[in-house]
């Protein structure tokens, strides 16, 4: 318990480092963003800036661990914006990801296979008409 | 004997039905009916990159990028946008690529016409097409780079074909399944062949803050010509030069908006931030009181005009009188 206890007390801490060492950055900058004015406008969800920083070590991490090369992975999420992030962040596992036609093949292999387990049972009779 | 005959009847109705469907009217030629010529159009000079296996983001991302005048190759692509727990790109890393290569990435409007503009203005398109089923998808990019009018079909650059032949109708069964997605890149400072404002600005708003400033400066430019009244397109050309250094150039920017349109407080918030942070603390001042006296208490940036204004005062104490 205690072991446990440390570490989620550690990681607190770690966190709220990490946030502090951004926050000058934060409280400087009134600025309004373009994106600010459009949900504004639009009313739509806001951008939470100390959130998002996490987002972005989160999805760095979520890409690493998919096989993107650590390095680069540092400059992908830098060239996100807060938006795509937080999808990103909450669907890397769901999103589309386009590979090709080839993973049509792999729908006509499954195909394949079911017929042949059939006709090997002898549900079908498909293949030994011929 | 009746209800054979009913069977019958629908039978043939079903099947008048479908070939109805295939032999419908062609698309394309409706499409470019407004007087322009219906022969082949294609940007032959745009490049290929046969696909490597699941490589198809890799490669036409490549081909976007290099028919944009930049050096490229596929391989670097794949570092920069293939995910291999996935065996496969993500759309939102295909945007991200193109902004580290300083172009503007820019998803058209759903619509097969926006597509056919977009080709008659020179730039090829990258589409998502879902070649299998809704909810068993196979997802794949290729890239459209003209079309047959005469015959009704599409001309794209796609897997390990130079010049895949596409049917429009089939075509858009398979991209209509991806939400009709489609990308193309835009230089710092141009604009798309049919501009929207809330597309274009929700493009530039999508870069982020740092290490893109040359790209937010060419498209906020581009905006602010384009849509003169439009604050969106100020804020984010002065914010563009903050962050790229250029306080004189911001504040320029925020001023003369401002003559114009004295009642746009976002922009004179920031023009009030901006005069702060280079030590102009009493012009700064006097700008955000101006913002907090016309603004309601009711106004969503009330509190941020608040904040700036507390900001001010406390850099003046800060300072050296």
């Amino acid at each position: 318990m205690s072991k446990k206890f440390f570490k989620s007390v550690t990681c607190l801490m770690l966190v709220m480092s990490l946030a502090s060492l951004h926050f000058p950055h934060i409280v400087r900058a009134e600025m309004i963003g373009v994106q600010m004015l459009l949900d504004a406008q639009q009313r739509s969800e806001k951008i939470d800036k100390a959130r998002t920083f996490l987002q972005r070590e989160d999805v760095r991490e979520q890409m690493v661990l998919l096989g993107a090369d650590p390095d680069e992975a540092q400059l992908r999420v830098e060239a996100l914006s807060d938006r795509e992030l937080s999808l990103l962040a909450q669907q890397i596992d769901d999103l589309p990801a386009a590979a090709g036609a080839e993973a049509l093949l792999a729908i006509v292999g499954i195909v394949f296979v079911v017929l042949l387990v059939l006709e090997l049972v002898g549900v079908t009779n498909v293949f030994s008409r011929f | 004997m009746p209800r054979f005959l009913r069977w019958l009847g629908a039978g043939l109705v079903m099947l008048f039905g479908l070939g109805a469907c295939v032999s419908g009217t062609k698309i394309l030629p409706s499409l470019l009916s407004d007087g322009r010529a219906l022969s082949v159009y294609e940007l032959q000079e745009v490049p290929f990159f046969p696909q490597e296996r699941y490589q198809c983001g890799p490669a036409s991302m490549a081909t976007l990028l290099k028919a944009s005048g930049l050096e490229v190759t596929a391989a670097d692509l794949t570092k920069k946008v293939f995910l291999p727990g996935r065996k496969g790109s993500l759309q939102v890393e295909l945007l991200a690529v193109a902004r580290r290569y300083g172009r503007l990435p820019y998803v058209i409007e759903p619509e097969l016409r926006a597509l056919v503009e977009e080709l008659l203005a020179g730039r090829p398109v990258l589409v998502l097409q879902n070649l299998a089923f809704k909810h068993w998808p196979v997802w794949h990019y290729a890239v459209v780079i003209g079309f047959d009018p005469a015959a009704d079909v599409l001309i794209l650059r796609s897997g390990k074909e130079f010049r895949k032949k596409m049917p429009t109708r089939k075509f858009l069964a398979t991209w209509k399944k991806g939400n009709s997605w489609g990308l193309v890149l835009l230089r710092p400072g141009e604009l798309p062949a049919k501009p929207d404002h809330d597309r274009y600005l929700g493009a530039l708003a999508q870069i982020p803050e740092s290490g893109f400033s040359g790209l937010q400066v060419g498209g906020y430019q581009a905006a602010a010509k384009r849509w003169p009244d439009s604050a969106a397109a100020f804020l984010g050309l002065g914010n563009a030069w903050f962050a790229a250094g250029n306080a004189e150039k911001a504040v320029a920017v925020f001023r003369q908006f401002l003559l114009a349109n004295p009642d746009q407080l976002v922009v004179r918030n920031n023009l009030a931030e901006v005069l702060g942070y280079t030590g102009k603390h009493r012009e700064a001042l006097q700008e955000i009181d101006k913002a907090l006296k016309l603004a309601g208490d009711k106004d969503p940036f009330y509190p941020v005009f608040l904040r700036t204004r507390e900001q001010i005062r406390r850099r003046m104490n800060q300072s050296p009188p």
